[in-house]
């Protein structure tokens, strides 16, 4: 069954659309939400039943005047002049064209850098027989985490490898667990405590197999899967293990 | 008060039409009309006024961005507008891990003018009759829910009840209010 299709019942869709404009989803579930109501007609139906009948109650709200600031900047951006009053830093960059130069400087040695080959590549997710894109449930698109998973190779043994995606805010995930989650039967398997600032974390032949099995996996901050759930991601198999 | 009027709902649903268009003096006259309800919205979920401020602007950028995406056909405008609101204010306070300060002393004031029948607007009826019908446990973390943009955990602290209890309450709540709106 195609993984969308599941969600394509009355009772489902039903659960899905009154969760999404109740506002109780986590950002994770309330973006798959979202691209499943744009698949799915019936779901879309359902929201806007939702969402028009409970907006009656934001009418019961006392309103409240704006500051006239905010209209401003809204004219500024669509008139493509970004917002209406530049920030500090913009003044002093339009003031001073030397930092544009010195800018320009420090982008060249970047570009010479690119073209360096580096001496030491990035080593995680490269080999890796499974990865894990790990998210958070704030509302950035990007998955924050990746959880690269090694098989044991000749005297290497089986392994994990956590790196971060630079474009997101990093967090300290030292101390917290990380759990799988069986993709047949749902079990959660605890698959020990994360170090973030150690050598990759080794992986018994138990682990191994719970994570080969699993459907998606959690790192939470307490002892069991739902005790402040940190981050979560589907885990993919990107190379043929046994 | 007087958003949900059928004249109102039509006046929105011709201004968010234009601006499909691309018209802007349709867009702005839709602030004018709208912008004191929308931020009174969001300030009951993020209660920073600056932050909130910048949610409102958020909002009225997503309306022009994505006004395509209203249906006139599925649904009301001002539910449309309000759930690209409460989604910018939901995405906001999200993302701040820090606690948040909640205002919910006018709750109960909010309830009263919610469950007080005045005819003159749009579905109103439906809705005040059937919170009155479904039971104080349900519709308490409905309504905290839905106008503070209450998370799970926050309900748990808030009404000092056990998460399973209170996600039964929620589910039981929404079946019980969609079965009674629906009839």
């Amino acid at each position: 069954m195609h993984d969308s299709m599941r969600y394509r019942t009355p009772e489902v869709r039903q659960h899905l659309a009154s969760h999404y404009v109740l506002g109780t989803q986590t950002a994770r579930v309330r973006r798959r939400t979202e691209s499943l109501i744009n698949a799915d007609p019936q779901l879309q139906a359902e929201v806007w039943f939702w969402q028009s009948k409970l907006a009656r109650v934001n009418s019961a709200i006392e309103p409240q005047t704006p500051p006239a600031s905010v209209w401003h900047s809204i004219v500024a951006q669509l008139d493509g002049k970004g917002t209406a009053q530049p920030g500090v830093w913009q003044r002093l960059w339009q003031r001073f064209p030397i930092w544009q130069a010195t800018t320009a400087l420090l982008a060249i040695v970047l570009a010479v850098q690119l073209f360096v080959p580096q001496p030491e590549p990035l080593k995680v997710g490269v080999g890796a027989d499974y990865v894990a894109l790990m998210d958070s449930d704030d509302a950035d698109l990007a998955p924050e985490l990746i959880v690269a998973a090694y098989l044991s190779k000749g005297t290497e043994p089986s392994r994990l490898a956590f790196e971060w995606n630079d474009r997101s805010p990093r967090s300290d995930i030292n101390g917290l667990t990380l759990f799988a989650i069986d993709k047949d039967t749902g079990a959660v398997t605890n698959l020990g405590t994360i170090a973030d600032d150690s050598p990759p974390m080794l992986m018994s032949k138990v682990q191994w197999k719970a994570l080969k099995n699993s459907s998606e996996l959690v790192i939470a901050e307490g002892d069991t899967i739902d005790d402040k759930p940190r981050y979560r991601g589907p885990c993919i198999q990107i190379a043929r293990t046994s | 008060m007087t958003l949900f009027t059928p004249e109102k709902e039509r006046e929105l649903e011709r201004l968010l039409g234009q601006i499909q268009l691309r018209h802007k003096p349709a867009f702005e006259e839709l602030y004018r009309l709208t912008s004191a309800n929308l931020y009174g919205l969001i300030l009951k979920i993020v209660s920073k006024p600056d932050e909130a401020a910048d949610v409102l602007q958020e909002t009225y950028l997503k309306v022009w961005r994505n006004s395509d995406q209203f249906r006139a056909d599925l649904g009301s405008a001002w539910g449309w507008l309000c759930q690209v609101a409460r989604n910018a204010a939901l995405d906001r306070i999200r993302k701040n891990s820090r606690q948040r300060e909640l205002d919910t002393s006018d709750f109960d004031d909010l309830l009263n003018a919610l469950e007080a029948v005045q005819p003159d607007l749009v579905d109103e009826a439906d809705l005040s009759r059937c919170l009155q019908q479904i039971r104080q446990e349900m519709k308490k973390p409905l309504l905290l829910s839905y106008v503070y943009g209450m998370s799970h955990a926050e309900l748990v602290q808030h009404l000092n009840a056990p998460l399973g209890t209170l996600k039964a309450w929620i589910r039981r709540g929404l079946m019980e209010l969609r079965a009674c709106m629906t009839v």
